[in-house]
């Protein structure tokens, strides 16, 4: 009979424990990713930006054992409505279209693909990862570059946010933050890679009329 | 009332670790990336070299990927591409790489040689299919912090790059072999494409 409220101590406590673990509480915010700026656009390229139809709304299903292939991560439709502000800032001419047959007279065809994605629930905060890889090719449809770009991102629950302000969620609004955010990463990546690649910097030197060819090249955004 | 009961407190004591022993995860070490020269297999062309180095002993499996890869059908093959030339820039594609049993029963697995190469041009290879992506393997893991396991080996696989000079790439690639009993020597044949031409080079090496 001693040990029953012993028992219902531990219980609780264990209890306790496991629901913070599992449900961990309310409002969810995710560390800020900084937004891709460069001061001037780096590439004196005209660039069309193919974003298709089937693009914009792709989701990424996760597989494993716990999410069972009903995971989904939206990533096409923030990654669609980033890619045009942000590559703007590095290329000096961005048309966005929804079909590489309409490239037209683009000196650069800029195609994205998403490869793959993966969350990792742990117990110091929930972990996005996702892949995608860019294909731009010049005007005789050769490929020039071909890098993958991987946009990372950590909830930040349970901890302060840059304004000293304590952070707290659900699951699936903390998740979907932290989805945004490494979609953001995404883009911010992909404009500081294509900014500072030689094969493109290469290519708008080529591509430039002759007296513009004599400038120094501008410094890539860091 | 804890006070009085010392096994309480050392109950309680025992579920806080286990709870947060059960909730740290797993830990992931360190691979010691190398050189491609340091690798077992090479290749070299146009100033390009690539290096293969399959890890097949199971601890190293655990250590570096908290799971044993083998007896799931798959060895962890960690690869390097350099790009020692001076003025040009090549294009890596992953999803290119294709891998065929090399039907070559006396070969070194250190370099081929023309020879070698030859064979393997004309046909020898046995069949030729292309590599899986890390997602392949994912279907072969599940069990607690599966989705952390996974995460590593997607983090941990080579991705698609262009190679400006001097530039390299590293990663592992995870080649399906049999779960049990050893396997065959391995080909992997890896196309390379000049940035802004349609030239392809390809190296192939064999383990």
């Amino acid at each position: 009979m001693q040990h029953a409220p012993h028992s219902f101590v531990a219980a609780s406590l264990f209890g306790m424990l496991v629901l913070s673990a599992t449900f961990r509480p309310a409002y969810g915010q995710t560390a800020p990713v900084a937004e891709a700026k460069p001061a001037e656009p780096v590439l004196t390229l005209k660039a069309a930006l193919v974003l298709t139809p089937e693009f914009c709304p792709s989701n990424s299903t996760l597989k494993s054992f716990w999410t069972n292939g009903k995971t989904k991560l939206v990533v096409g439709k923030d990654a669609c409505a980033g890619f045009e502000p942000a590559l703007r800032g590095a290329f000096s001419n961005l048309t966005r279209i929804a079909d590489a047959a309409a490239a037209g007279d683009a000196q650069v065809v800029l195609v994205p693909r998403f490869v793959d994605a993966s969350t990792k629930e742990a117990w110091g905060g929930d972990e996005v990862v996702i892949f995608l890889e860019w294909t731009l090719k010049d005007q005789s449809g050769k490929t020039v570059w071909l890098e993958t770009v991987q946009g990372h991102a950590k909830d930040i629950i349970g901890k302060k946010n840059p304004d000293g302000e304590m952070v707290y969620g659900d699951f699936i609004m903390v998740m979907r933050q932290t989805v945004k955010d490494a979609v953001r990463d995404l883009v911010r990546q992909s404009a500081s890679k294509m900014a500072a690649s030689p094969e493109l910097r290469k290519l708008a030197q080529q591509s430039a009329p002759p007296a513009a060819q004599a400038a120094p090249p501008t410094q890539a955004p860091q | 009332m804890l006070r009085s009961n010392p096994g309480g407190v050392a109950s309680v004591l025992v579920v806080l670790f286990l709870v947060q022993s059960a909730s740290a995860g797993p830990k992931f070490a360190d691979y010691p990336v190398r050189k491609a020269s340091e690798c077992a297999a090479i290749a070299e062309r146009a100033g390009l070299m690539i290096g293969a180095q399959p890890v097949e002993d199971l601890d190293e499996q655990k250590a570096y990927f908290s799971t044993e890869l083998k007896p799931k059908g798959f060895v962890p093959v960690f690869m390097v591409l350099e790009n020692g030339s001076s003025g040009d820039s090549f294009l890596f594609d992953k999803t290119a790489i294709k891998l065929g049993e090399a039907g070559l029963s006396d070969s070194t697995p250190q370099t081929m040689t023309k020879g070698k190469a030859a064979a393997i041009d004309s046909g020898a290879i046995a069949s030729v299919f292309f590599v899986p992506l890390a997602g392949a393997v994912f279907a072969s893991i599940a069990f607690n912090h599966a989705a952390a396991v996974q995460q590593n080996i997607l983090r941990r696989e080579i991705q698609s790059k262009t190679l400006s000079p001097g530039v390299s790439v590293h990663g592992f690639l995870y080649v399906p072999v049999p779960k049990k009993g050893a396997r065959e020597k391995i080909h992997l044949r890896v196309p390379v494409t000049r940035s802004g031409t349609n030239e392809t080079l390809v190296l192939d090496v064999v383990f």
